[in-house]
């Protein structure tokens, strides 16, 4: 927990691409889905992209993961060494800054990653995590690792 | 009973995946879990005791999260705690895509804004956005100052500017977009000069009227934002119920002595003014920023924080002060950022809202500027009548009731000084066969004296000066000339 005090993030640049691949592709809708992983190292293995069963998805700014699916894909993980440490959806034509929206249904200790697409292309991205229920979300830096 | 806890949960339930518990029904459950681990009572509930949106409780596949479904008998089942995970992206701007392409920026305006060009957030949209946006700014005094000035210079399309009065020596202080040959010209017409002056493309637009029940609607109608700069709350109140009920979003600023505060209300469905303040302080609790005084750049540290909150909403960039309040103390140079949540119960932007047209509610009573009708009315003398009593040296106590410091501005001669704290203690030094005078700087103040004493059980006869020392200024005793 060490690094998340230093607000850093060390980022795979493989699964920076996965992210921004499914981003470009759900544009101009929003893409979602949950990062696996070790939160004590705050480390991302892989990810798992889910649907977006939002009802508002074709309007491009909203998302629901429906609690079913975090159920499958908790349930398909290693016992002992695989997690679901965080979230990550994209913004389409919009910043990579937490929406209101975001920021209200943020579920404490939880890593949220953010990715700006804008005309099909990944601009931004940046990671969030909020310690507290009732705490303001702090913005991570992120190290591009390979 | 077996509780399955999502990963995304866990860490608040001991790191555990199944938990076994006593308890047949859901609600019994939880009270078996947040008794086991004390920290998960928090990630599960809001301080008012809800449970937090991003819980739902399913029990088999089924949705249980609905409270009506906590006391039903459970057998046999597992109970899940799942996340329920949403969000949304921001809206990218107030100003269409649409709005955005119609406009073009010509050589000259590449040339002025090429530092807002140079930034990546801002660039050839973000300025196109703030061509193409309609801002009105209620309020040309010294919030309104600093927000004309940086929003004409960033290059807002269309401006508009409400206020009803006229500039006077005393704005000076703080209203940096007046000068000294602006006295007593409308503020309006000063404020027009001040942005043509600056870009001549602004399509600028004037109202000096007040702003009341029945014009505000049509003031700011068609327009993308509000600036609030204005020092009263009825105007407050009006200017944030007006934009509630259009849908349009507000920059709120106000200051006082040595603070401000800066916040942005009714933006996509956000909270409104009132529920942070859902009624005005009682009055003459507070003194207005007129009797209360403010240091000079205040105001211009406030309202260039409004301009930027207002271009950042234009933009749709960084982060806003969309239901939040900052708080900055330019005396001790603190800051904070206070959350303001949305009131449910919010008489006007809540479930069930009361106030669904402005025409209809009273805010002259909201705000306690009526007069009483069961109250005795407070007899007064013009300054006029005072200072001819003084001539005449006609028996009167005179009772001042302003602060130490505003004493030090201004004396009143052969005045007895009582703070509005102490009157009623103090009653005895009163002579209830005169007539007995109350001055204060505007004539609120000494009007809330008389209540004051009148309720304490003070049969004399009690004057108040209209206008206050305020209106005291121009009369010109015979024997001293210019003694005030």
């Amino acid at each position: 927990m060490t690094e998340i005090m230093e607000n850093n993030l060390n980022l795979n640049i493989d699964i920076c691409m996965k992210m921004s691949f499914q981003g470009k592709m759900a544009y101009p809708e929003e893409c979602c889905g949950v990062l696996i992983g070790d939160m004590d190292e705050l480390k991302i293995d892989k990810i798992c992209s889910l649907e977006n069963s939002s009802e508002q998805s074709k309007r491009g700014d909203r998302f629901i993961i429906d609690p079913g699916e975090i159920i499958n894909v908790e349930k398909n993980l290693e016992k002992d060494t695989e997690s679901i440490i965080g979230i990550y959806h994209s913004h389409p034509d919009a910043e990579a800054v937490l929406s209101r929206e975001d920021e209200e249904n943020m579920i404490p200790g939880m890593l949220y990653i953010v990715l700006s697409i804008v005309d099909e292309k990944c601009r931004n991205i940046r990671a969030y995590l909020k310690t507290e229920p009732d705490k303001e979300a702090t913005s991570l830096k992120l190290n591009y690792v390979r | 009973m077996k509780v399955y806890i999502s990963s995304t949960l866990r860490n608040y339930f001991g790191k555990n995946a199944e938990i076994e518990t006593t308890g047949t029904t859901i609600q019994e459950v939880i009270d078996h879990l947040t008794d086991e681990y004390p920290d998960s009572k928090k990630i599960l509930f809001d301080e008012k005791g809800s449970l937090r949106r991003f819980i739902r409780i399913y029990v088999g596949d089924e949705d249980n999260t609905e409270k009506d479904k906590w006391y039903r008998k459970i057998e046999g089942e597992e109970i899940l705690l799942l996340p329920s995970i949403a969000g949304g992206s921001p809206r990218e701007s107030i100003i269409s895509d649409e709005r955005r392409k119609e406009v073009a920026l010509d050589d000259s305006e590449v040339e002025r804004f090429g530092k807002h060009l140079m930034l990546r957030e801002i660039s050839v949209k973000g300025q196109k956005r703030i061509k193409a946006s309609k801002v009105v700014v209620f309020g040309a005094g010294a919030l309104g100052s600093a927000v004309i000035q940086y929003l004409a210079a960033a290059g807002v399309g269309t401006m508009k500017v409400v206020d009803p009065e006229t500039v006077t020596l005393e704005n000076l202080q703080s209203q940096v977009i007046h000068s000294q040959r602006d006295l007593k010209r409308p503020k309006v017409a000063s404020a027009r000069d001040f942005v043509r002056n600056m870009n001549r493309s602004i399509v600028f637009e004037d109202e000096n009227t007040k702003p009341e029940a029945d014009n505000i609607a049509s003031m700011i109608e068609d327009y993308d934002v509000v600036v609030d700069c204005t020092d009263n709350y009825k105007t407050r109140y009006l200017i944030n119920d007006a934009c509630a009920l259009l849908g349009i979003p507000e920059v709120f600023g106000a200051i006082y002595q040595y603070e401000g505060r800066v916040g942005i209300f009714n933006l996509d469905n956000g909270p409104c003014l009132r529920c942070l303040y859902p009624a005005p302080p009682e009055k003459g609790l507070v003194p207005t920023c007129a009797e209360g005084g403010a240091i000079s750049p205040l105001p211009g540290i406030i309202g260039s924080i409004q301009a930027n909150e207002t271009l950042k909403l234009i933009m749709g960039i960084g982060k806003i002060l969309n239901g939040k309040l900052l708080s900055i103390d330019s005396l001790n140079l603190r800051s904070s950022i206070l959350k303001v949540d949305k009131d449910n119960k919010c008489p006007l932007c809540g479930m069930n809202p009361e106030i669904t047209t402005i025409e209809e509610f009273d805010y002259e009573e909201f705000c306690g500027l009526k007069e009483d009708e069961n109250e005795v009315p407070v007899e007064g003398f013009t300054p006029e009548e005072l200072a001819e009593k003084i001539e005449k040296k006609e028996p009167l106590t005179i009772i001042d009731v302003r602060e130490p410091h505003e004493r030090a501005i201004l004396r009143f001669p052969e005045a007895i000084v009582i703070p509005i704290g102490q009157l009623e203690r103090r009653m005895k030094e009163l002579d209830p066969d005169i007539d007995t005078v109350f001055i204060c700087k505007e004539g609120k103040r000494s009007i809330l004296a008389i209540n004051t004493l009148r309720e304490a059980g003070y049969k004399g006869p009690m004057y108040n000066l209209k206008g206050g020392i305020d209106a005291m200024k121009d009369i010109i005793f015979s024997n001293e000339g210019a003694w005030l």
